[in-house]
């Protein structure tokens, strides 16, 4: 007598056997005690699935999430704010910088003494000549080495308040 | 403003109102809980978990596709989530892939006694939790969250026929455990 593997009666619970096969699956348990006993409990355990117990978080879980969220998303504004004051003072020494070549620029000019492409041509040397100075053998060791300075120090700035975040955020 | 659908709650957050969010939290914690507590068989990890899921979610907000499925997308995310917590607290767990093909046999050493015995759901709850990780969670998301094999493959990012090897197994193996525990008789 032929019976029914658990696969054909699990698609035949979950509706996915065609028309032929249902007609012939339906034909084994009709005339099969077994199978019939096996298809109950299948349907059985099935149904007692479909009444599984849904498990309760505790009763502040939702507050608990939204404080979370709103402090990641002040923390995330101040982290906004800490990244724009940076690069405002990085925008603000080049400022400086060239306000500085400017003014050497500047002090060196005597205009009874030249026409306006002499002078042009003066500043851009005086400038690239300051430029040249700054950046020579000898000083850039120095500019190299307060730029490193400089960068280390905001790094360090950058990730310690970035830590301190993270965990203030948890 | 609790018959709101997920697609509109989610609008009303893209507009500034982060607080409706509270909606959507309401709506899936419990579902989505029970299905982390039986993964990782551990309520604490799986508030844990669901927790850094719903952030990752609201952060996520913005790359969701109206197209999708809400729950669909969130409960990826939960899966991941809690896949992750899993790989970094015991990577021996199971081997995922070739669990499929072995022959799967539930043992419960679940104490009851004859008062729980009438509350079966509970009793299936706690044998739910000794089954492999993705056993436990397909028999959650096919019966507590009601989806198909298809939107249950596109959350485990598995096929629709492994979704459907694991879900025959694990009712298999569940019946024949509530059988040896005398829950429900054969009917011959």
């Amino acid at each position: 007598m032929k019976t029914l593997s658990d696969e054909v009666l699990n698609r035949y619970i979950d509706g996915e056997l065609n028309r032929d096969e249902k007609r012939e699956a339906e034909e084994v348990i009709k005339n099969s005690t077994e199978d019939r006993a096996r298809l109950n409990t299948l349907l059985n355990t099935d149904h007692s699935l479909r009444n599984l117990a849904v498990l309760e978080v505790s009763s502040n879980f939702t507050s608990v999430v939204m404080k979370r969220i709103q402090r990641s998303l002040r923390s995330r504004q101040e982290q906004k704010k800490f990244i724009v004051g940076i690069v405002s003072i990085f925008i603000i020494m080049c400022f400086a910088v060239v306000g500085i070549i400017g003014f050497e620029i500047v002090k060196n000019f005597n205009p009874e003494t030249s026409s306006m492409i002499k002078d042009s041509i003066k500043y851009i040397t005086s400038a690239s000549q300051l430029i040249s100075n700054i950046f020579n053998n000898r000083n850039i060791s120095i500019v190299g080495g307060v730029f490193s300075f400089g960068l280390i120090i905001s790094a360090w700035f950058f990730f310690d308040y970035s830590r301190m975040l993270r965990k203030a955020r948890k | 403003m609790k018959d709101l659908s997920d697609l509109e709650i989610i609008e009303s957050i893209r507009n500034g109102n982060d607080s409706d969010y509270s909606l959507l939290i309401d709506r899936y914690k419990n579902r989505a809980f029970s299905m982390l507590s039986r993964m990782l068989k551990n309520n604490m990890d799986a508030e844990e978990v669901l927790q850094d899921s719903f952030l990752k979610a609201f952060t996520g907000l913005r790359n969701f596709k109206n197209e999708a499925k809400f729950s669909t997308w969130f409960y990826r995310i939960v899966y991941n989530t809690a896949l992750t917590r899993l790989s970094g607290k015991l990577r021996k767990i199971e081997n995922e892939t070739s669990s499929i093909d072995d022959k799967l046999e539930l043992q419960s050493n679940y104490d009851y006694n004859s008062s729980e015995k009438e509350d079966l759901s509970k009793f299936l709850g706690e044998v739910i939790k000794e089954l492999p990780t993705k056993y436990a969670s397909v028999i959650n998301l096919f019966y507590l969250e009601g989806m198909s094999c298809e939107e249950i493959s596109e959350v485990m990012n598995i096929t629709v026929a492994s979704v459907k090897v694991i879900l025959h197994r694990s009712r298999n193996a569940l019946k024949d455990l509530l059988i040896s525990k005398d829950y429900i008789k054969e009917i011959i």
